[in-house]
């Protein structure tokens, strides 16, 4: 009999550690991974979401789960439809919802018909809403449990409305901030003021401020909106109710204090990397440099000091993490107050990097494409041409494989190659990171994460590959197929048979860069665009014209060519074609009068 | 009796009316809305721009000047994405957009002659005033239009049999007399600078008549 109970007991208390041990966290980096760690999880599972932008809207009707943010200053949620709320919970128990951004959207948080909607908790988040939004809306909510503690309201239009149910149940609304609501009747629209306590207001909101320990007072951030940590003079530091793990005083009030407070600092930016000037080391390839790391002073009360990562032609930093990622990587420690860190480090030469294959050129107008295989180790390429008329010229570009080469003449034949380069760098990120011992007597330690590009700096040589194989190509201008005429340029498309005769475009480029500019130029456009069709289409139905016209049009386009060239030259041109024209005439008018005389 | 004389027979059947008339008012006024694809000309259009055809839309109207002639205008819109001629380097390479704008006048004769006949074949043509514009990635646009011809024929299937009950809430709605589906064959010619722009399409269209 007592072995029969012992077994009962002892299946159920197994039962019992396999769920409690099943209650697993499963991270997420996506909106389609949040969907399937949805439908994956077992009930009371955490989806725990990496630092990023999410949009999306969750309804939670069927299973009883738990989302955490992992950076609440940079987890944002944002509603992908805007007639839905981020989280609708319906009908469900035992949802947490905690460390989230929520930044736009109708609503965060809908609790609906909540007869059943138990021990649902909402847990230092920041509402910062556009638009007539509700932060929190519970819609018919007669018996229910939902404990709203540690958020931060900033600048919403509602932040928590309780439907028109008086009979609310048990709605807790405790070390919160609520910073200028838009409409301040809206602020807590409903709710039972007997449970709304130790929160900070902005304003003065009547029947609850000086209420319930409930302070007006301004809550004094790091930097509104972005990063509403708080300084050191905030009243909200130590007012709540409850004991503080952190500090062992009381808990802060609003996103960043309370029991389930994320530690993470808000990123820090790195202002500047400078590298001083190398010294050779003897018996030794090794450089060494030293590097001067600034950065922004986060003034979040709880930063403990600032942890400068750096990495030599490695791997990039941004995104890693501190538990496994980072640890890898060298750091230099500096103190709370610091903005500045400078240490010494040995840099050995950089690789030479295999030369590049040039695969191919495509010709453009005025331009060439060229495309080349990637070397190992480089991290740029300098292009190097030449023209058939023009002296050789390079070009630096960064780790790409293609480039567009401009500035170039479609008369000239181009030969191309490409050397890869390769050059020591160092990439720099700083960590803001918080230290406490816990109530366990363990030293716990958060650091910020790398949200922002490394910050890189080139050191030492330029080691240059070998020089690519050559190509050779001429820029040109590409003609639609099929190749029609043009509206404009009439006369010269009907003399030199073709659009996109160089002579035409000659005259174009002309109109496009002179004429246009000016309103004697535009009028004169404007008149030659009316009667120009009419002269071309006589020309083209006269074949014999065509010549003739083109004589004429030649010393035009001659003189187009000269202004591009030099401004000064065209007008003595000019001048000379006047003249000569003049001159010409002169002599043919005298020369029919003296025929006429004889 | 030989096989073209059933065929003519059969057709001549397909004429008739159905007795079917959202009303008994006599239309005046058509509208069409109509997709399909135009094919150029041009035999190395495919080389260029990857296949021979091009998507086009459309939209007509036309006023019934007698009981089997109309008199309208269409507007049509294709478009074309492919690739430019390099001649001096022999290749074949840039993007190129090739769009085409046809405004057309045409008389229509359309073998209607009964109201409620299901089944109308038409043919007809007209001026077309050919507008075009080529636009080259990173150059100049080029754009035109040309005078030409076109000639177009098609069946017309009356669509209020197949439900009366809608037909006539459309008419009551919407002045809607008569709906046909239909299918069209159209020839176009056109020219600039002696290159041959036009094409045969093929379209299938809405004609509501009012």
């Amino acid at each position: 009999m007592y072995l029969k109970r012992l077994i009962i007991l002892f299946t159920l208390f197994f039962l019992l550690s396999a769920s409690i041990c099943y209650a697993e966290d499963i991270v997420v980096e996506d909106v389609d991974q949040v969907f399937e760690a949805m439908e994956d999880a077992d009930e009371n599972d955490t989806i725990v979401f990496k630092p990023g932008t999410y949009n999306l809207n969750i309804e939670l009707v069927d299973k009883d789960l738990k989302f955490r943010g992992e950076d609440t200053a940079n987890t944002f949620l944002i509603s992908e439809d805007d007639e839905k709320p981020v989280f609708s919970v319906n009908e469900i128990s035992n949802v947490t919802i905690q460390n989230f951004t929520f930044n736009d959207g109708l609503n965060a948080v809908q609790i609906f018909e909540s007869n059943n909607a138990r021990n649902i908790k909402i847990f230092n988040n920041i509402f910062n809403l556009e638009g007539d939004s509700i932060a929190i809306d519970i819609i018919a909510s007669p018996s229910t449990s939902i404990d709203i503690e540690n958020n931060t309201f900033y600048n919403n239009f509602f932040d928590v409305n309780l439907g028109d149910d008086e009979n609310s149940g048990n709605i807790i609304f405790q070390h919160n901030i609520v910073h200028n609501t838009r409409n301040s009747e809206n602020s807590l629209k409903n709710l039972p003021l007997g449970d709304v306590s130790y929160n900070c207001f902005n304003e003065d909101i009547s029947g609850v401020t000086g209420t319930n320990n409930n302070i007006n007072k301004l809550a004094s951030y790091v930097a509104a909106p972005d990063d509403l940590h708080l300084r050191v003079d905030s009243p909200c530091i130590d007012n709540g109710e409850t004991e503080d793990d952190f500090d062992e005083t009381f808990v802060d009030l609003g996103a960043y204090g309370g029991p389930e407070d994320d530690l993470t600092p808000y990123h820090v930016e790195v202002d500047e990397v400078k590298v001083s000037s190398a010294t050779d080391i003897a018996d030794s390839s090794d450089t060494s440099y030293t590097v001067e790391v600034s950065w922004l002073e986060n003034l979040d009360y709880r930063i403990s000091g600032y942890k400068v990562y750096y990495t030599l032609n490695g791997e990039t930093l941004k995104n890693k993490n501190y538990d496994d990622d980072r640890i890898n990587f060298h750091n230099e420690l500096e103190a709370k107050d610091a903005t500045k860190s400078v240490f010494d480090i040995l840099v050995s030469e950089a690789e030479k990097p295999a030369a590049p294959k040039l695969d191919r050129l495509e010709p453009r107008d005025e331009t060439l494409l060229i495309y080349w295989t990637k070397s190992e180790n480089a991290i740029s390429y300098t292009i190097n041409y030449s023209g058939t008329n023009t002296a050789a010229d390079s070009v630096d570009v960064d780790d790409v494989d293609n480039y567009e080469l401009t500035g170039l003449s479609n008369d000239e034949t181009y030969t191309v190659s490409v050397t890869a380069n390769n050059q020591s760098e160092i990439k720099v990120q700083v960590a803001a990171y918080i230290e406490f011992t816990n109530e366990d007597d363990e030293t716990e330690v958060h650091e910020s994460s790398f949200i922002n590009d490394d910050v890189n700096k080139k050191l030492g040589e330029i080691i240059a590959s070998d020089v690519s194989n050559t190509l050779t190509m001429q820029p040109e201008r590409i003609i639609a197929y099929p190749p029609l005429p043009n509206e404009g340029c009439f006369i010269a498309t009907a003399a030199f048979g073709y659009y996109s005769a160089a002579e035409v475009q000659v005259l174009r480029d002309f109109r496009d860069d002179y004429l246009l500019k000016s309103a004697a130029g535009m009028a004169f456009v404007k008149w030659y665009y009316t009667y120009g069709p009419y002269a071309a289409a006589y020309i083209q139905e006269n074949s014999i014209l065509k010549p003739l016209v083109r004589t004429v049009l030649y010393p035009l386009i001659f003189s187009v060519q000269i202004l591009y060239f030099n401004m000064y030259l065209f007008f003595t041109f000019l001048m000379v074609i006047i003249g000569f024209t003049v001159g010409l005439t002169y002599l043919i008018m005298r020369r029919s009068s003296r025929v006429r005389v004889i | 009796m030989n096989k073209n004389n059933i065929c003519s027979l059969l057709f001549l059947c397909l004429l008739f009316p159905l007795g079917i008339n959202a009303n008994n008012a006599s239309p005046k006024w058509t509208m069409e809305f109509y997709a399909g694809a135009f094919e150029p000309e041009d035999e190395n259009w495919s080389t260029y721009y990857g296949s021979s055809k091009m998507p086009q839309v459309g939209f007509s109207i036309a006023y019934r000047i007698f009981n089997v002639l109309d008199i309208g205008t269409n507007i049509s819109y294709g478009r074309d994405q492919g690739k430019g001629d390099l001649p001096l380097n022999n290749l074949i390479a840039g993007d190129v957009v090739h769009e085409m704008l046809p405004v057309e006048l045409y008389l229509l004769f359309r073998a209607r002659f009964t109201e409620g006949q299901w089944l109308v074949p038409y043919v007809g043509g007209g001026y077309t005033r050919f507008a075009y514009r080529q636009e080259v990635k990173g150059q100049d646009t080029v754009k035109g239009s040309v005078d030409g011809n076109h000639f177009r024929a098609g069946l017309q299937f009356l669509l209020d049999p197949l439900d009366e009950k809608s037909a006539q809430e459309i008419y009551r709605g919407f002045g809607v007399i008569n709906s046909y589906l239909y299918l069209e064959y159209k020839q176009t010619e056109a020219e600039a600078d002696k290159i041959k722009i036009g094409g045969t399409s093929y379209n299938m269209g809405l004609m509501l008549e009012f």
